[in-house]
């Protein structure tokens, strides 16, 4: 089949926009574009050091014994009964069917080259203890109580509610803000716990059932136990703390930023959601890069 | 000394009173609401005073009312609570200084998450004022006195708004507070319950409260009021005195 010529008399028509740029223009056009991701660059390191100084600030409030009076203590034991009792099954539901995934999968793999299960034990325990763990729990929190925290402060805002209580002399910082990000970060360290042992528990009950996993319970927990040492836990204590306490400053300072009424606090919901989750994988993969010199790579050996 | 007291003039020659509220030079106005505007308002309120303030109508005292706590800064002008500014840096004196005025709102007044009682004790119980005890007791003698049930365990949303503008009263009377300020107090309240609440400002500026009501003329019964309370209108966005 013959394809169609292009037309040889065919001409672009001449126009001053279809012209080459000339070099000062181009030059202009860099400078431009080198603006905008400068202007772009500022504005989120002005939001990193903004979230940076109500995580400190938090912590600050939070250590001065006259901050807990008995409304801030109201506010944190509901919290964190929201955020960590009642978000217990979810957590431990989503990390059976991850640690399903997990183990078995990897179990197969090994099973299919022939190799024992005693080799999945590093794998899994690094995988686990270092990554997934703080992960899931993160989300499990943010998707829960994140967006939660984000929506309830947004309509306390707009509604005037926290006018009322700074007309009372209750500083919204200290009774609303701080017992919430400190809650989100007890929650997502417990989780995390939580969520590890499932997984590990959950991967291995299902591995042994498949007929994947061969070892006893005992061998298989020695080799994770073996693999375990003391700067896993030094890494897996300020992973959740640093990403929970973040996530929880993100909602609150998202569901702070509503202007106008109670139509845009949805929005401002859903994109505090997103802002978190997107700052947990964040400070996870800068924390490995910081801890291993590497991205969301185990260092096995 | 408290800290409250660190900043107190010397008392005025003219009334040995001491000063509770100060407006010097104040122009406000708020452009997101038909709010209060005023120009140039000089206006001193004092212990055992009681001053009312005549809106037009169909205008918001809200924001107005939030400036007069420091929540809002004034275009022009101070004000000063118990001789102390709003401005500056020092937000525990500050909200040490609202612990200390009680306010019935123009709008929202409630923490809905909460019950009303919670709310009701909860400034009290936040700035350690009181015990628990004493709270309840008072509370009990005001419900009393404005003749409504016990409010423990009732959500704001679901009781109703007479109900619920006592249980503000209540709020705003209780822990003996230097300053009330009664936004709009007898909206939803019926006109027999009026002179029970009158007797309650008047009460608590006998005990060296002041008082600032406001409200819409409409709903301002002045000729009830005592003859000491002093009447104000804002009449060309200027405070003047009536009668």
């Amino acid at each position: 089949m013959m394809l169609a010529q292009p037309d040889e008399t065919f001409r672009v028509p001449s126009s001053p926009n279809l012209t080459h740029p000339k070099p000062w223009q181009l030059g202009r056009r860099f400078a431009l574009t080198t603006e905008m991701v400068g202007k772009r660059f500022i504005e989120v390191l002005k939001v990193v050091v903004n979230l940076l100084a109500l995580v400190w600030a938090v912590a600050f409030i939070a250590a001065s014994p006259r901050s807990w009076t008995p409304l801030t203590r109201m506010v944190f034991a509901r919290q964190l009964l929201f955020t960590a009792v009642d978000g217990l099954l979810v957590a431990i539901r989503i990390s059976a069917a991850v640690g399903v995934l997990v183990i078995v999968q990897s179990a197969m793999w090994l099973d299919a080259v022939g190799a024992t299960t005693d080799g999945i034990s590093p794998v899994l325990w690094k995988a686990v203890i270092h990554e997934i763990a703080p992960l899931i729990a993160s989300l499990v929190v943010v998707g829960r109580s994140g967006i939660a925290i984000s929506t309830e402060l947004a309509t306390m805002l707009v509604s005037g509610e926290l006018e009322v209580l700074e007309s009372q002399g209750v500083d919204p910082m200290t009774t609303m803000i701080m017992p919430r990000v400190l809650s989100m970060t007890l929650s997502v360290f417990c989780l995390a716990i939580v969520v590890a042992t499932t997984m590990l528990v959950m991967g291995y009950m299902v591995g042994w059932l498949m007929g994947v996993i061969h070892t006893p319970w005992s061998m298989f927990l020695e080799s994770l136990l073996r693999e375990s040492n003391l700067l896993d836990f030094a890494f897996f204590v300020p992973k959740t703390i640093i990403a929970g306490a973040f996530a929880g400053a993100i909602c609150c300072a998202d569901g702070l930023t509503v202007r106008g009424t109670m139509s845009d606090v949805s929005r401002v919901a859903s994109r505090s959601g997103i802002h978190a989750m997107t700052a947990v994988f964040g400070i996870s993969a800068i924390l490995s890069i910081l801890i291993y010199n590497r991205i969301l790579v185990f260092q096995i050996l | 000394m408290s800290s409250l007291e660190k900043n107190d003039p010397a008392p005025a020659e003219a009334d040995p009173r001491r000063e509770i509220l100060v407006l010097e030079d104040l122009s406000f106005r708020d452009l997101t609401r038909q709010s209060v505007t005023l120009r140039d308002a000089n206006l001193k309120i004092f212990e055992n005073d009681l001053v009312t303030l005549t809106l037009p109508p169909s205008m918001e005292s809200r924001a107005f009312t939030s400036m007069l706590l420091g929540l809002r800064m004034p275009q022009q002008g101070r004000v000063l609570f118990d001789g102390n500014e709003w401005t500056g840096e020092d937000y525990a004196l500050h909200d040490r200084m609202r612990s200390q005025i009680g306010r019935v709102f123009d709008g929202k007044a409630w923490v809905e998450n909460m019950n009303i009682y919670e709310n009701v004790v909860l400034p009290h119980q936040h700035h350690n004022h009181r015990t628990v005890k004493e709270l309840d007791r008072e509370i009990q003698y005001w419900s009393r006195r404005f003749e409504i049930e016990s409010m423990k365990d009732q959500r704001p949303a679901f009781v109703g708004k007479t109900f619920l503008r006592i249980c503000e009263w209540i709020r705003a009377l209780i822990g003996s507070p230097r300053l009330l300020l009664l936004e709009h107090p007898m909206r939803s309240v019926p006109r027999a319950r009026f002179p029970a609440l009158l007797q309650a400002v008047v009460s608590a500026t006998e005990a060296g409260a002041a008082a600032l009501w406001i409200a819409p003329s409409s709903d301002l019964q002045r000729d009830k009021f005592p003859t000491s309370a002093r009447h104000y209108q804002i009449h060309d966005f200027h405070l003047t005195p009536v009668g």
